[in-house]
């Protein structure tokens, strides 16, 4: 039985180092990618990334049943993540002349095991900013929240937020923070709204929703375009009702809930990260080529302004440019309005630098390994 | 040794004889010019070409059988000389188009005159159109679209100097001159709300009509003939036609030097007075040079290398250097394969020259656009595969060589008509160390797959028509195996290198771009290869297919990801260029399963010994 088991331990080990598995995995994940770069067109990258490249398994449907039809990017790359560390371990044989190799492959696992990571850990986000006008804060590009906030104290706002995919689960939702409990009716993920000229909405009992209609709309898929996701809600105070109310993303105005004599104002809106310090727009700079509309530069002249340490300087965000400043990034992204917008991509990433460490270890690597072989390979032919 | 020679004579005299021909007017000191068009000054004789690849999807035209040079034909549409607007240099291929205009159904080239009758039609269709998105246009609609822009840019043109052909610009300048001062004064006294009298309203009416006229040839004109006296280096300040008029309405001064110059040359031109035109453009030629700035060498440059044209010539020379080469591998004389390395070893210099002028010109790294990319790669296989001649010693390098250069170098010409291949690159493209060194090194990796495939093609076609030769097939065998380790190192520090520039500008190292995607298959592939030989799982024939394959996942990757419109790579949708890469891509295939063919596998038995 002991022995049994060692031989399995043994042959599992072999068979995760071969190259065999090697071949099999580059070979899949070339079908993945070049599956996935197609149905990019129709699903655009945010669905093809989830349905192609970060899943375990392609599915399909086959009469109604949901059947995996093919190992996913995310199943695939893990494998090839394991097949080139066992074959490190125990392939490569640890000498002097391998050195390059080794540097090559930890390089490599180093990269691969970065890049992976950098998926989960990656935040990004837009800032919105108007010349003259000063932000804290960026918004997610997907994401939604629900914004509950207590404007009763002066000195502050108390914003609690329910984030929009725990909302999805269309339940009771009752927490010792929330100052009512929440009750989802429905959900829609993307909606179109529409005004109702004779009458009112019969599901909606208060607020702007009562004059507008909801329709179910397909999610978007064109990367430009954002769901107008929506929902109805109702608010109670313990047994009572505080109505039933509609949110949507494209609502931009608040709706006062109250309850037990304070008022809280609620809407839909992008999920908020908020910074302990404070970006303004001073200006923003379209260059174009002279006589033509060609974009030459795109740059932001920003101050800075960290309240918590006092640091307040002015800082020139343009392309390839960005601003690093305590784990966050900000690129100049877009701009709107007439160049008086600008618009900043906000990444955040502790995992940023390992691309280029690996990028290094691999160069490395590859230098020595080419120089050792071109030695060996002059002495044999006479150049 | 002789026979270089007198292969450089062929050359040097294919490429001078354009400065012997002939013309009365001195057309070429007019195309050697400098101005500022689209933001980059260059030589009259690029915005020329640039126009009449924009109108007609080529640069050369024929006037009555006779062979009309760019400059002239441009030279004589700005000087508003009727001759051009019976030129049949707009092309038109969308047949319900055609018939809607009424125009002659089996051509393809039409006068501005034929269509201007039809232009408020146009003008009309054109208003919903452009607010569509380009993606949701019908090929319908784009022909139309297109055909306003061509309308649009020979109207432009027209308003260079002067936009009324019944008069005389000279002419009409003078008077111009002459009614500025007393035009201001009436406009002082208008002003200060002083009483005019009949006189000075016709002034102040004649003053009006003048800013009217000079405002709207200074937005329309598109060629910025006049640079700052005192800042002739800051591109941002040469001005055009209209805002040479304008600004002498700020205060009463000389018109600028050029300007004069200008109006002299169009008033001989019309007045035919050969001498005095050609004259007046020593003048110009004379003040430009008297700048001694490094834009107008670099602008001459840009003129010489139009003329030499070494990219466009030496695909000749390559072709003539793969049929000597076929000649070769037909009956075996020594004397045909120096002819075929003389010839490589010409056209290689040629196209070397054409890449560094390119360089210097644009004052960029060698690979900006897709054009440059084409030059590129085919430049690099060349010269691997001419490396690889004089390693190897085995007679393969000039007919891979000039293959690769031959069909490199068409793709290049193609791509050269769809925008100025020397033109500025948008705000994030620009220099930049991680972007330079990131495209140098994909490129470079495609050249490797490239040459690769095309020595498994070289193998499939020699044992199908040649008895098998152990000796060789390891050779290429080893050529091969080389080279795809030079190209998945290149490819793969290419992608990564494009991940970091991609970090420094959106803060992402992968995001998934069709693009990136590309680059990564190719890496894939040749990983694929390299371990697959390693395993044992496949051998010579499976090497050889496989890297085959390798240029299909390499135009695809270089190409096919430019077709998808999606991502941030998006060129949009080239169709014709579609048909062309599905048809290479099917013939990869067809070759490649050759080896496998029952009929034909024992010509492609495995080697009799171990390969490494």
């Amino acid at each position: 039985m002991h022995l049994k088991l060692n031989k399995l331990f043994k042959e599992s080990i072999q068979f995760l180092s071969s190259l065999k598995l090697a071949v099999f995995s580059l070979l899949c994940y070339f079908v993945i990618v070049f599956i996935g770069t197609i149905a990019q067109v129709d699903l655009g990258i945010y669905y093809t990334q989830k349905l192609y490249f970060q899943s375990f398994f392609i599915w399909t449907t086959v009469f109604g049943f949901n059947i995996p039809v093919f190992p996913g990017g995310g199943l695939i790359g893990s494998l090839l993540l394991l097949n080139l560390i066992m074959a490190t371990i125990t392939k490569l044989k640890w000498k002097v002349k391998n050195i390059g190799l080794m540097c090559v492959h930890f390089g490599l696992i180093l990269l691969l095991l970065g890049s992976g990571l950098s998926s989960c850990t990656t935040t990004e986000s837009v800032m919105s900013i108007k010349e003259g006008e000063t932000s804290f804060f960026s918004e997610d590009r997907r994401h939604l929240e629900l914004a509950i906030i207590d404007v009763s104290q002066s000195s502050h706002d108390f914003i609690i937020s329910v984030p929009d995919h725990i909302l999805a689960r269309k339940k009771v939702f009752k927490d010792p923070v929330l100052p009512f409990d929440i009750k989802v009716h429905s959900y829609y993920p993307n909606s179109q709204l529409y005004r109702i000229d004779d009458g009112v909405n019969p599901r909606i009992s208060d607020g702007i929703g009562r004059q507008l209609g909801v329709r179910p709309l397909d999610v978007f898929v064109r990367d430009d375009q954002r769901d107008n996701t929506s929902m109805i809600l109702e608010f109670f105070d313990g047994e009572k009702s505080l109505g039933r109310w509609l949110f949507a993303l494209d609502l931009n105005g608040v709706q006062d809930i109250s309850v037990r004599g304070k008022t809280y104002k609620v809407l839909l809106r992008p999920l908020r990260y908020y910074i302990p310090y404070s970006i303004t727009l001073n200006d923003f700079i379209h260059d174009v080529y002279p006589g033509t509309t060609i974009p030459k530069d795109f740059a932001s002249e920003i101050t800075l302004n960290d309240y918590t340490n006092q640091e307040n300087r002015d800082v020139r965000i343009y392309m390839n440019h960005p601003l690093r400043y305590k784990g966050k990034t900000f690129f100049q992204m877009s701009f709107a309005e007439n160049d008086t917008i600008s618009i900043f991509q906000v990444v955040e990433n502790p995992l940023w630098q390992i691309p280029y460490y690996s990028c290094l270890l691999i160069s490395l690597g590859l230098l020595i390994h080419f120089m050792l072989h071109l030695i060996k390979f002059s002495k044999r032919v006479q150049l | 040794m002789k026979r270089l020679i007198i292969l450089f004579i062929f050359i040097f005299t294919f490429f001078t004889s354009s400065f012997f021909a002939t013309e009365h007017y001195d057309f070429e000191s007019f195309a050697s010019i400098p101005v500022l068009h689209n933001g980059r000054l260059k030589p009259i004789d690029s915005v020329a070409r640039l126009t009449l690849i924009n109108l007609q999807e080529k640069v050369s035209f024929k006037r009555n059988n006779q062979k009309i040079s760019p400059s002239q034909w441009f030279f004589e549409l700005i000087s508003l000389n009727p001759i051009t607007d019976n030129d049949l240099i707009i092309k038109i291929i969308h047949p319900d188009l055609i018939k809607e205009l009424e125009l002659p159904e089996k051509d393809k080239y039409f006068s501005y005159n034929q269509i201007h009758k039809h232009f408020e039609i146009i003008q009309t269709k054109v208003v919903p159109i452009v607010d569509l998105e380009p993606l949701e246009r019908s090929p319908y609609q784009k022909a139309v679209l297109q055909l306003w822009e061509k309308m649009n840019l020979i109207f432009n043109l027209k308003h260079s100097f002067f936009p009324y052909s019944d008069r005389s610009f000279f002419d009409y300048f003078n008077q111009y001159k002459d009614d500025l001062s007393p035009g201001l004064d009436a406009f002082s006294r208008y002003n200060s709300g002083q009483d005019l009298n009949a006189e000075d309203t016709e002034r102040l009416v004649r003053f009006n009509a003048y800013f009217k006229l000079h405002q709207r040839l200074k937005d329309l004109s598109i060629v910025y003939f006049y640079p700052d006296l005192n800042e002739y280096n800051d591109i941002t300040t040469w001005t055009n036609t209209g805002s040479e008029l304008l600004g002498l309405l700020g205060q009463i001064q000389d018109p600028h030097i050029l300007l004069s110059k200008f109006l002299n040359l169009l008033q001989f031109y019309s007045d035919e007075n050969i001498a005095l035109f050609n004259s007046t453009l020593t003048d110009i030629e004379a003040f430009h040079q008297s700048q001694k700035s490094f834009l107008t060498t670099l602008v001459s440059l840009e003129y010489y290398f139009n003329v030499f044209n070494p990219l466009g010539n030496s695909i000749t020379i390559y072709l003539l250097a793969l049929l000597a080469s076929l000649f070769f591998f037909l009956f075996r004389v020594k004397s045909l394969f120096t002819l075929s390395m003389g010839l490589t070893y010409v056209a290689f210099f040629v196209h070397t020259v054409g890449l560094i002028l390119r360089v210097v010109i644009t004052q960029r790294p060698p690979v900006t656009n897709l054009y440059s990319s084409a030059v590129f790669i085919g430049w690099f296989s060349i010269l691997m595969a001419l490396v690889q001649e004089y390693l190897f010693k085995n007679k393969l390098g000039p007919i891979l060589a000039s293959i690769i250069g031959f069909i490199t170098l068409i793709i290049a010409y193609h791509l050269s008509f769809q925008s100025d291949t020397m033109g500025l690159m948008q705000a994030v493209l620009d220099s930049n160390f991680w972007l330079s060194t990131h495209v140098i090194t994909i490129t470079l990796g495609y050249s490797g797959t490239f040459l690769a495939g095309f020595i498994g093609i070289y193998y499939v076609f020699f044992n199908l028509v040649s008895s098998t030769s152990n000796e060789l097939n390891r050779q290429l065998s080893k050529m091969v195996f080389g080279i795809i380790c030079f190209s998945l190192l290149f490819s793969f520090i290419g992608t990564v290198l494009g991940g970091i520039w991609a970090d420094q500008s959106w803060g992402r190292f992968w995001g998934w771009d069709p693009k990136e995607n590309g680059a990564l298959l190719i890496v894939l592939w040749n990983a694929f290869i390299l371990h697959a030989r390693l395993a044992g799982l496949i051998k010579l024939r499976g090497l050889m297919a496989a890297s085959i394959f390798g240029n299909i996942v390499t135009s695809f990757s270089w190409f096919g990801v430019n077709m998808l419109g999606v991502g941030l790579h998006s060129y949009g949708f080239m169709e014709k260029e579609f048909i062309w890469l599905v048809g290479f891509c099917m013939s990869q295939v067809v070759i490649l399963s050759l080896p496998y063919l029952p009929i034909l596998k024992n010509r492609y038995m495995e080697l009799s010994s171990n390969l490494r």
